[in-house]
């Protein structure tokens, strides 16, 4: 990479170094100075049109617009200068005058640029007293919805399918201030990056149809986490309403990661922790105290042979779960065979701006720093395909939407007695020789950290309270270790 | 929009057209304005399918296409009528009421306001912006023929001669219903509707492919090769256009 | 005005004087007046820089309205890109008023191509385009067939004049987009998508079409290099002022007897051009105004029109411009009301809905013109249309806004007793009246979109 030169310049009096390339609005924005701005958007392609980032730079005959003007050495911008106030209000103007004003019922509010500039830039009452334009409502595709009339053609959306997913299903149709979004007939908006669109939008034309009247954002409380629906591990923030419930993911920016973009499977894959949880302990099917559940499942662990056991981690763990596991295998039960496994790999679906990873897991590659595991499918084909009967498996599995392979099958088909970890009550738990079933948590639910497919190690943290009585890892193989010296101490080894 | 009609493509000829054009462009999608008017003559007006098949030759999204189609207002649409009027109604034209007078014409022989198309989908008439022949006004513009000084016996002579040609009488159109030239697109594909809504003008698409039968038979249109020899000038003549009138050859 | 007008010099037509000879669109007619004679003198031959030179030394400014002197716009362009450099030519001529280029292009297409030739020798283009718009039907026909005749005798194609000099000439047809005239606009409009304009800087001479460099002129500068090339730059400046050196094609239309094109040298008065090319006033009216240079300009009145000649800076004298030279007379039974909402009604359809300013404030500039035509405006409108008009300009991409406002503020500043006497009503009432006028909401939508009957204009004045 070639040196970019850096140069000097003045934004409201700061003295401020950014690279030669940069524009002005991102050299403010990368200095904390705000620049107020809709079409513009550190990810897509400068198209100049909302206006409202009119700046002044001295010298310039009028204000100009910040997105679109390159930083220059010696440069003196204001962004409160007279003339540049005096634009953006006019600007704010504008685009208001043909939009509804509906903000009681538009999900955007609370969280709205032209609300929020329109207290900073805008002017205190209207001056409109004519019809407005009236455009459509149009549902672009299966996740979103779009009100025209709100809409203040920025075109952010439409870039972004033509950039960064690449797909181009939405362009601009009519002119003037008739034009709207749109999808050409029975094209519709349906990629699997389409709900960035409403991310990115800065106003209420695009929604969810997911979160569409689900909430007043002022309702919600967010907490950023990482997403585990592939091994990209998305930043995301998770809002959930005043009774911790999740409403929504939205992608949290890490450029080093997702920049702000993730995938629509990820955000709303968070059904999961409220749909069929394993709420208490089982044992045989019913039932069970943890005391009791943890006294049988030891039994069936350390009262056998250690190398009768044999020990599958999913990929869906965390480090600090696989660390655990590892502990207390070696300390509990010595010799057990630790076999990896995880979602089947699939094809990596690659965008000009993004790629989804076809591994469907967040945590491969702890599996192979954590426990040694380098491939994780070759090791359970291996196990797969011997015929020596297993005493036990304990199995640490927490895969939200497993779809069981016939290797899998053929390993719980060997075993006499299963100890699963999970905290579904899902196909795996009834599939037959389950003896002792313990509740774990969801990734929403404990902290710990995934390694995504870049090597990079996310630490994150619990957003909202159990809603089972399951423990995380951690927390459960300290209490069984605590259980088996108790016993050991005592003499009460079964 | 319900029949589903045979896959159809451009003429062979009009695809040699865009063949010639083919080395004159930098890239497929700068052809774009010179293959909508191609599609334009091909079906008398821009079609949906007319747009699929613009875009695959042109290689951008069917969505982009349909922008453009909408961007440019003197592209033909199915709506409007098989003869389209044009009138000019800017500034230098509507002085001294030279546009109201050629519009009053059209609606006094066809019953058509701006706006409107005939039932039978013959005529139709709209107002437009500048046609650029400011100094003989009223200015208006039939489908591809230009025509200034557009009034008195002149256009009244020329909208008869319209109505002969398709057998119609001016009665045929007065006082009968009319139906408003839609130029909306359709932007609800049905089965993404609101609750409860429910969209009449929804259309489906089949795969793009099926429009165009070689590409469905695995050979890309685009890159069959024309022999040179066969190359069509650009304006030959083709059945059923017309470039003939001018300014000064016709109607002054 | 304070320059000397060089009226002694004889002057003939020089664009325009075969346009009224039958077949003078043919290249045999064009060959047997000495066509292309210039072009195979100079391409292969003389040092493009040469060219570049006499233009520059011409004093030639751009016809397509801004006036840019054509020589300098050609210096600007990058060198040594790597990229191809590109010709666009100008044939939109979309501004209401203006229609010269539609007769070089319909009656004389060779000499544009001439001009094309000698250009892209002088910039060193490989590939020019040629952009009409939609409504030059006969101009797209005969360029094209000119084009086709050129290739056939060598001029066009590979190795023009035998010399190794390559060169494309691409004819490309617009749809009815006003906004196709805006260079930028033209550009996105070529490269196969809607016709936005684009963001400047990089000027198209740096970055225009596919992003190579560009260097964008009007069909009426083009034909002049040929000329000016021919016969040198001291013989274009013998013609016109100082600083708006040369003829130009002027189009009259409106209350004059004589409504047409005329070509003339720049610096007459226009009071001159008015009474002796155009026959003068129809009988029995009086002049109420002028628009100099196409819609956009901002108006004159007779008592303007008295001290201004027909040059770029006595027209900026008088804060209007010369524009694309489309001139038309208004005259006193012009009802100003009507003509400024017919005048907002074409921006507002035209307007491209890229930059806010211009999406929002051409509709609201029409709406509330329309409530003084029709009587229904409030006090203090005309001040919030001055607003408007002034929260328009310099706020966009390209000047369509500008040209939106001018017009508005023109109209306002000298005809702002006719907007006071259409606001009958009270502020308030007006803010809390609803259905006003007979317009629909609904029919609003679909007559901005499709001319229906919810925007008819209305009658001027009449004639008899």
């Amino acid at each position: 990479m070639s040196e970019i030169k850096q140069v000097n310049l003045k934004i409201d009096g700061r003295d401020v170094t950014v690279p030669a390339d940069w524009t002005v609005i991102r050299a403010a924005h990368a200095n904390d100075i705000d620049i107020p701005h809709y079409c513009y958007h550190k990810d897509l392609s400068i198209a100049g049109n909302c206006r409202i980032c009119m700046v002044n730079v001295k010298g310039a005959p009028r204000p100009v617009v910040g997105c679109a003007t390159p930083v220059a050495e010696g440069m003196e911008v204001s962004t409160m200068a007279p003339d540049a106030v005096e634009a953006r209000k006019g600007v704010m103007e504008f685009l208001l005058i043909n939009h509804p004003l509906d903000c009681p019922e538009c999900d955007q509010a609370g969280e709205c640029k032209l609300q929020d500039y329109s207290v900073d830039h805008g002017r205190d009452h209207g001056r409109f007293t004519e019809e407005k334009v009236r455009k459509s409502k149009a549902t672009l595709g299966p996740h979103v919805k779009y009100w025209g009339s709100r809409c203040i053609l920025c075109t952010r959306c439409v870039r972004f399918t033509d950039e960064v997913s690449g797909t181009g299903e939405l362009g601009v149709i009519y002119r003037g201030d008739r034009s709207e979004i749109a999808t050409f007939p029975g094209r519709a908006l349906d990629n699997p990056l389409s709900m960035n669109t409403v991310d990115i939008c800065p106003v209420g034309a695009l929604v969810s149809s997911d979160f569409l009247f689900q909430s007043r954002v002022w309702h919600l409380h967010s907490n950023p986490s990482v997403c585990a629906d592939c091994s990209v591990g998305c930043n995301t923030r998770v809002d959930l309403d005043a009774k911790d419930q999740i409403k929504r993911i939205v992608p949290r920016r890490n450029d080093a990661v997702n920049k702000e973009w993730m995938c629509d499977s990820g955000r709303l894959s968070f059904g999961y922790a409220y749909s069929d949880r394993l709420q208490k302990p089982k044992v045989h099917g019913k039932d069970a105290t943890w005391r009791e559940a943890r006294r049988a499942a030891l039994e069936l662990l350390s009262g056998t042979n250690g190398s009768s056991v044999v020990v599958l981690v999913s990929a869906w763990n965390t480090n600090e779960a696989m660390a655990t596991v590892k502990d207390f295998v070696s300390a509990e039960v010595a010799g057990a065979r630790i076999v990896g496994y995880g979602n089947p790999t699939q094809q990596d679906q690659t965008f000009p701006g993004f790629t989804i990873r076809g591994d469907k897991n967040p945590n491969r590659d702890g599996l192979k720093s954590v426990l040694g595991i380098a491939d994780a499918d070759a090791s359970l084909k291996a196990l797969a395909a011997e015929t020596a009967p297993i005493g036990t498996l304990l199995v640490v599995h927490n895969v939200p939407g497993f779809a069981m392979t016939a290797e899998f099958k053929a390993v719980l088909d060997r075993s006499e007695n299963v100890v699963l970890l999970d905290f579904a009550d899902g196909e795996l738990l009834r599939y037959g020789n389950v003896a002792v079933a313990l509740p774990t948590l969801t990734s929403f639910e404990k902290a710990g950290t995934f390694v995504n497919h870049d090597g990079l190690a996310q630490e994150f943290a619990p957003v909202m309270e159990p809603v089972t009585h399951g423990v995380p890892e951690s927390d459960l193989f300290a209490s069984l270790k605590q259980d088996a010296r108790a016993a050991t101490v005592s003499g009460v080894k079964a | 929009m319900t029949a589903n009609t045979a896959p159809r493509t451009l003429s062979p000829e009009r695809l040699r057209q865009f063949h010639d054009w083919v080395d004159e462009y930098p890239n497929k999608r700068s052809m774009l304005m010179m293959v909508l008017r191609l599609v334009e003559e091909e079906f008398g007006s821009i079609t949906d399918e007319g747009m699929v098949i613009a875009a695959d030759l042109c290689g951008v999204n069917v969505a982009h296409v349909q922008g453009m189609v909408t961007f440019y207002t003197h592209f033909k649409r199915p709506t409007h009528g098989k003869h389209r009027f044009m009138v000019c109604a800017t500034l230098m034209c509507a002085l001294d009421g030279n546009t109201d007078s050629a519009l009053a014409q059209i609606q006094a022989k066809l019953g058509l306001k701006p706006g409107e198309t005939s039932a039978d989908g013959l005529f139709s008439c709209e107002k437009v912006e500048c046609l650029a022949d400011c100094d003989k006004p009223p200015v208006v513009q039939k489908d591809s023929e230009h025509f200034c000084s557009m009034k008195g016996p002149v256009l009244d002579a020329y909208i008869d001669s319209l109505l002969a040609k398709e057998g119609k009488a001016s009665t045929d159109y007065l006082g009968k219903a009319v139906v408003a030239t839609d130029l909306r697109v359709s932007v609800l594909p049905s089965h993404y509707n609101f609750p409860g809504e429910t969209e009449t003008g929804a259309r489906h698409f089949d795969d793009k492919d099926a429009y165009l039968a070689p590409v469905a038979q695995g050979q890309a249109p685009r890159t069959t090769t024309v022999p040179p020899a066969l190359k069509t000038p650009l304006t030959a003549p083709v059945a059923g256009t017309s470039f003939s009138n001018n300014s000064e050859d016709a109607h002054v | 005005m304070s320059e000397p007008v060089k009226t002694s010099v004889p002057f003939e037509p020089i664009l325009t004087k075969y346009i009224n000879e039958p077949n003078a669109h043919t290249i045999e007619h064009f060959l047997a007046r000495g066509g292309y004679e210039v072009a195979r003198a100079h391409v292969g031959v003389t040092d493009p820089a040469t060219l570049v030179g006499i233009v520059k030394d011409s004093g030639l400014r751009g016809r397509g309205g801004a006036g840019f002197p054509t020589g300098m716009k050609w210096g600007f362009l990058a060198k040594g890109t790597g990229k191809p450099a590109y010709l666009a030519v100008n044939g939109d001529e979309s501004e209401p008023g203006t229609h010269k280029d539609r007769h070089i292009l319909e009656k004389d297409p060779h000499q544009l191509l001439e001009g094309v030739i000698l250009t892209c020798w002088a910039i060193q283009s490989n590939h020019a385009f040629i952009y009409l718009r939609g409504e030059f039907i006969l101009g797209y026909e005969r360029l094209e067939a000119a084009v086709r005749a050129a290739k056939g005798k060598g001029f066009i194609g590979k190795g023009i004049f035998g010399t190794a000099f390559d060169l494309k000439v691409t004819v490309v047809r617009g749809a009815g987009a006003y906004i196709c005239g805006e260079e930028t606009g033209m550009l996105s409009s070529i490269e196969g998508g809607r016709g936005y304009p684009k963001i400047k800087p990089p000027f198209p001479a740096i970055s225009g079409l596919f992003k190579c460099p560009t260097i964008v002129n009007n069909v009426e500068t083009i034909a002049n290099v040929t000329h000016i090339i021919k016969n040198g730059a001291d013989w274009h400046k013998q013609w016109g002022t100082e600083k708006s050196p040369g003829y130009k094609i002027f189009c009259l239309s409106g209350a004059v007897k004589k409504p047409g094109v005329y070509e003339v040298p720049l610096g007459i008065r226009m009071a001159d051009f008015i009474e002796q090319y155009g026959g003068g006033l129809v009988e029995g009216r009086a002049m109420k105004a002028v628009i100099p240079g196409g819609l956009s300009a901002p108006l004159l009145t007779p008592e303007m029109v008295e001290n201004c000649t027909l040059d770029y800076e006595s027209l900026a004298s008088l804060g209007s411009m010369l524009g694309s030279g489309g001139i038309t007379v208004l005259h006193d039974g012009v009802d100003m009301m009507s003509a400024i909402y017919n005048t907002m009604r074409f921006y507002h359809h035209e307007s491209c809905g890229q930059c806010t300013p211009c999406r929002e404030g051409t509709g609201w500039l029409e709406k509330l013109a329309h409530k003084h035509h029709s009587g229904h405006a409030a006090e203090g409108d005309a001040d919030l249309l001055a607003d408007v008009a002034k929260n328009m300009r310099g706020r966009t991409i390209c000047v369509l806004a500008d040209a939106a406002a001018m017009p508005m503020q023109s109209y306002l500043q000298h005809f702002r007793a006719d907007f006071d006497a259409r606001a009958h009503e009270p502020a308030h009432a007006a803010r809390h009246r609803t259905a006003r006028d007979e317009i629909t909401p609904a029919a609003k939508r679909d007559s901005v979109l499709h001319g229906a009957p919810g925007v008819a204009d209305v009658g001027m004045g009449n004639r008899e």
